[in-house]
């Protein structure tokens, strides 16, 4: 089934809502469209889920892999390096701490550069459909739909208050680097 | 102006701030202004700051580099410049994080200009690679580092590299947002630059859940490796290099007092911004009087740290405690000790101390700057001492070294190496707009201005 893209551009954020409420009534679910900002609105404006979110768990993994490395290469070093420093035991804690925070850190940071490309998603490879305006303070609705619903969706998004509803030209491209307005004024 | 009771409203203590009334046009506008235009004053500042740093670097090469690495007192302000700006510059995004983390309102336009110092991060870099071959090997001296292999340099360098990123993968990320604002909206001329910037930034809300947490994550991880390399900064170029100061305090002292630096070049920045920069609509009381709180009370832990580290050696009266006192106190470098103490300490306190002066803008920043002049002579003292001819396989000082006296390209070397670094921030504020868009225009739906009675009060809400 041929899917296209539909991108309702809504000046404020009472038309936007307004827009949300239309699609949901077409059977749309919160899933089936994005909400496009240029800042954050509180969790839940647009009916999306708390979501829980798994960039938390890169930095979380990275530090458990550099605190090993960290442990691993102290350990390993005081066990084939016998020699005793004032007097204290073979395999001492202490020492070894500011090379296994050193390697936690590094690692952890590492691992969230890594997420934040990972889980952001960008560059995006998919949909290029976007208006530059939307920066500029309008939210946008993007639904994607089957082809043959595409028409039914744009009317209703206009009827909710939509200043310009842009339609979906081509299939998208393959690769996107910065997203320009594409598609036609519906 | 009248209240839902029909009555009279007034404003009691001050005006409430402006940003929070702007509409959210007038803030991407602003934003982009910077980018669009320089202006003659910023044109001129950064003409300045790139001289100063070709003298800086001039000076680099004539002074410490051409007399090599066989003795470290000739790279005494290379030391200075680089301990100045690990605690200005490195320090900034640190205030930064830590308003985020407490989720306040006010730092919605104070947050962009505390992280765009992590742009200058280059400059200490370098220096950093050029003072860490000077340390000696780890043999038959005091040190963190137990013999460990490649220590100080390997293990050193690592965190400071880590750090270096991590401030600039926290800036990056923290104004990603805007920078698409910019793509859309800056016109043709910047659209190329900033679309690969932006990485297609599109603001869904998946993408706005990823910005918000990665720049908590790399936030707190910039902090955590702050201290830590400060902490081993505090260690290695000053601490072991002094025969018998085993301080277990210094090293949070110099984090600390980096803190305090770290507020104090923000508020300067937030006053040149205010008075030059076309920002007062966004930085008003509100953000200088929360600045000036925290900066009060990193004054007053500056002295209790010092006093702390101060009254075991005078109480202990050991020869060792004796020769750091007479060292780092009250010989050679009393000067610079005095000029400190009085500067991040005394002022901040004698100023910040009133609530009416607190409350307006013009004395929080003024003991912002003094603060900064005052870490200038910090750094002067602690690197020199550290930094003198001593064989550093004594126990304790067996003598105490003379004063060093800064020459020509020391002189020079600091303030254009400074220079330098400050006109980084200056090309960001090109690259990254000020104020950060996303986040104030974020904090305009979260306020209103509410009547109360006879009084008109402003409601924040938090949704998290």
């Amino acid at each position: 089934m041929a899917v296209s893209g539909v991108l309702g551009v809504f000046k404020d954020l009472d038309t936007a809502i307004a827009g949300v409420d239309a699609l949901n009534e077409l059977g749309y679910t919160r899933a089936d469209f994005e909400v496009l900002t240029n800042a954050p609105y509180p969790e839940g404006t647009f009916g999306e889920e708390h979501g829980m979110h798994r960039l938390g768990l890169f930095p979380l993994v990275g530090a458990a892999c550099g605190f090993s490395v960290g442990l691993l290469i102290t350990g390993a070093t005081q066990m084939a390096f016998p020699l005793v420093t004032g007097g204290k035991p073979l395999f001492s804690i202490p020492p070894m701490i500011i090379i296994m925070y050193e390697g936690t850190l590094l690692a952890a940071v590492i691992f969230t550069v890594i997420g934040l490309l990972f889980e952001s998603r960008l560059p995006r490879l998919g949909s290029n459909l976007y208006d530059p305006r939307i920066t500029a303070g309008y939210i946008g609705l993007l639904l994607h739909a089957p082809a043959e619903k595409v028409s039914e969706a744009a009317a209703a998004l206009r009827r909710a208050g939509a200043e310009d509803v842009i339609l979906e030209e081509q299939p998208a491209p393959a690769a996107a680097k910065a997203p320009q307005r594409k598609g036609a004024s519906a | 102006m009248a209240s839902s009771h029909g009555t009279t409203t007034h404003n009691w203590h001050r005006p409430l701030p402006k940003v929070w009334d702007l509409p959210p046009q007038r803030i991407v506008a602003d934003g982009l202004r910077r980018i669009r235009e320089g202006g003659a004053t910023y044109r001129l500042l950064l003409i300045l700051c790139a001289i100063l740093g070709v003298v800086g670097v001039v000076a680099l090469i004539a002074g410490p580099v051409l007399a090599g690495w066989g003795e470290r007192q000739p790279w005494t302000y290379v030391a200075v410049t680089f301990g100045f700006l690990m605690s200005t510059i490195g320090s900034a995004p640190c205030l930064s994080v830590a308003t985020r983390l407490v989720r306040s309102h006010w730092r919605r336009p104070v947050n962009r200009l505390a992280e765009i110092w992590a742009a200058g991060m280059i400059v200490p870099l370098i220096l950093f690679f050029l003072l860490v071959a000077l340390l000696p090997n780890t043999e038959g001296r005091y040190s963190v580092w137990f013999g460990w292999w490649g220590a100080p340099w390997l293990w050193d360098s690592l965190l400071m590299v880590a750090l270096v990123v991590c401030g600039y993968a926290f800036l990056y990320t923290a104004a990603m947002p805007d920078m698409a604002v910019a793509r859309d909206q800056a016109g043709p001329n910047h659209n190329g630059r900033f679309a690969r910037l932006a990485r297609g930034f599109r603001g869904s809300v998946q993408e706005w859940r990823t910005i918000d947490r990665g720049v908590a994550y790399l936030g707190v991880l910039y902090v955590l490796l702050y201290v830590g390399t400060m902490t081993i900064i505090a260690s290695d170029f000053i601490l072991s290099l002094i025969p018998g100061n085993n301080s277990a305090i210094f090293p949070a002292t110099y984090t600390v007092q980096a803190f305090e630096s770290g507020i104090a070049l923000t508020l300067v920045t937030a006053g040149i911004m205010r008075w030059r920069g076309g920002a007062a609509d966004y930085l008003d009381r509100e953000q200088f009087f929360a600045l000036g709180k925290l900066q009060l009370a990193l004054g007053l832990l500056w002295f209790y740290f010092h006093w702390t580290e101060f009254i075991i050696w005078w109480y202990g009266r050991t020869p060792r405690e004796t020769a750091l006192l007479k060292l780092l106190y009250f010989g050679p470098y009393f000067v610079p000790f005095a000029i400190a103490f009085a500067l991040m300490f005394l002022a901040p306190l004698s100023i910040l101390l009133w609530t009416r002066i607190r409350m307006g803008i013009a004395g929080p920043i003024v003991a912002g700057a003094l603060v900064l002049v005052g870490q200038v002579f910090e750094q002067i003292r602690l690197y020199s001492a550290s930094f003198s001819n001593v064989d550093l396989r004594l126990r304790e000082l067996d003598f105490i070294p003379t004063a060093y006296v800064p020459g020509v390209w020391d002189i020079l070397l600091l303030v254009g190496l400074v220079g330098g670094a400050i006109g980084l921030g200056l090309v960001t504020l090109k690259v990254v707009p000020y104020p950060s868009i996303w986040e104030v225009t974020g904090g305009l739906w979260l306020r209103a201005r509410k009547p109360f009675y006879k009084t008109e009060v402003v409601v924040i809400g938090k949704p998290e």
